[in-house]
């Protein structure tokens, strides 16, 4: 399964990065924000989204929102992973239909759950 | 010249004279004034001297230590990670080595069974003291092997505890990124300030161009909210929401506040500094009460105090509707 991982923090990127690893999934490209990751969709072919929201150029929920309305990405899984846990933020999340939320700091094992989760569903 | 005429020149002399009876009791008010002026402007100067500092100094000197704070954490986190990587890799191929040493023992241990196998058939009828020797090796040996693959599985599950302390090490690097977020909401605020007490003393007349002082803003996105929180409740909360939305029925619906993209507020700030009535700037302030236009006889009054003496405080506070 090959993920993409969109964050601007090149730390959070080798963390979510190595956490993917070490839960079985070797195959993972990343990109630094909305923009980039729109980039790296439209030109391969990837099988799993995990974006944070706080980004510049284009942040996670309008990199959400506009996979929603592509064409042919439309169904991608879409998990978020951010420090945004308010409330209002979830739930505008879950409205521009991503599949699940991660609030930072996670685990392996919460992310582990979550991709299964996502993957038991679609 | 009529006698209208000189009347009219007597009037306006009379009002001449008025103007210089009204001179005269204003001088010790305007003396009191110049004194104050004098004493307030000493103190402008330094507020003035002070916002300049604070604005076109101390506060880019600020921005820019927290911001070489956060470089700092983030190349440290990097350093971290890069040992935490290293180490990683070392527990994995020694890991990986310890599991294939089994093989050859699993391999010895084979050609050990065929080999007594084949001794039994050998020495059971002409030479039991020496199969009894040769069973009594073979079981030493089995004991052996048993022993090193117990040690090297022991040594394997260390390698897992490292290499799960190492994993947990990585995850609580997460901490960088939270920090970093909140630092550059510290910088967004304090940005957001000076931005204010620039215009403030572009309005003042400081001399200095306040736009020629601005430092180049780069843009980071950040969460004002964000927390290195381990209890877990966000999560549970926000899986409490997700779970809602399985049922379009239960889904809740509230409106995303926006991202704080654009200068701070005056709440924010306010914020930051512990609450208290956001300031307005001074063309949408109500007008201040009292504040109208003085009459005449508002003047009057006050110069024909008892005894003519000075106006108190009071007195031009008054005038001037303060």
């Amino acid at each position: 399964m090959k993920f993409l991982v969109v964050d601007d923090s090149p730390t959070m990127r080798r963390i979510v990065c190595n956490a993917l690893r070490e839960i079985g999934y070797e195959t993972v490209v990343e990109a630094e924000d909305g923009q980039d990751a729109m980039e790296k969709l439209n030109a391969d072919s990837f099988e799993f989204v995990i974006t944070d929201w706080n980004m510049p150029n284009m942040n996670g929920l309008d990199l959400t929102k506009t996979i929603r309305s592509h064409a042919s990405l439309g169904e991608m899984p879409i998990l978020m992973i951010t420090t945004r846990g308010m409330q209002e933020d979830v739930i505008a999340a879950m409205q521009a239909r991503v599949n699940n939320y991660i609030v930072k700091p996670f685990t392996a094992k919460i992310l582990r759950e979550k991709i299964d989760m996502i993957l038991k569903l679609v | 010249m009529s006698s209208l005429q000189i009347n009219n020149i007597l009037d306006k002399l009379d009002e001449l004279r008025s103007v210089f009876v009204l001179g005269q009791r204003a001088i010790p008010f305007l003396e009191e004034m110049f004194v104050f002026l004098k004493d307030i402007s000493a103190l402008i100067d330094d507020i003035n001297a002070s916002i300049r500092e604070s604005t076109v100094k101390m506060m880019p000197r600020a921005t820019s230590r927290l911001e070489s704070v956060t470089q700092a954490t983030e190349m440290a986190t990097t350093e971290i990670l890069d040992l935490v990587d290293s180490a990683l890799g070392k527990v994995w191929k020694l890991k990986k080595r310890l599991k294939e040493s089994q093989e050859p023992i699993e391999a010895i241990a084979r050609a050990d069974a065929h080999m007594i196998r084949l001794l039994r058939k050998e020495l059971r009828d002409n030479n039991d003291l020496l199969l009894t020797k040769v069973e009594l090796i073979h079981h030493n040996k089995k004991a052996l092997r048993r022993k090193v693959s117990e040690q090297i599985q022991a040594d394997v599950d260390a390698l897992d505890v490292i290499n799960e302390k190492l994993n947990h090490i990585m995850i609580a690097l997460q901490v960088q990124d939270i920090t970093a977020q909140q630092l550059a909401a510290v910088n967004h605020l304090i940005e957001s300030i000076r931005d204010r007490m620039g215009n403030l003393m572009d309005r003042l007349g400081s001399g200095i161009k306040f736009e020629d002082k601005r430092i180049p803003r780069r843009f980071v996105a950040f969460d004002p909210n964000a927390r290195y929180d381990k209890s877990g409740a966000k999560q549970r909360a926000a899986d409490e929401l997700v779970k809602a939305f399985e049922d379009p029925n239960t889904a809740p619906k509230v409106e995303a506040k926006p991202l704080p993209s654009s200068p701070a507020s005056q709440d924010d700030i306010d914020a930051l500094f512990g609450g208290g009535a956001p300031a307005q700037p001074a063309e949408d302030r109500p007008p201040v009460e009292n504040s109208v236009p003085a009459s005449q006889d508002d003047i009057d009054q006050l110069f024909s105090a008892p005894g003519g003496g000075f106006a108190s405080q009071d007195d031009i506070d008054k005038l001037f509707g303060a």
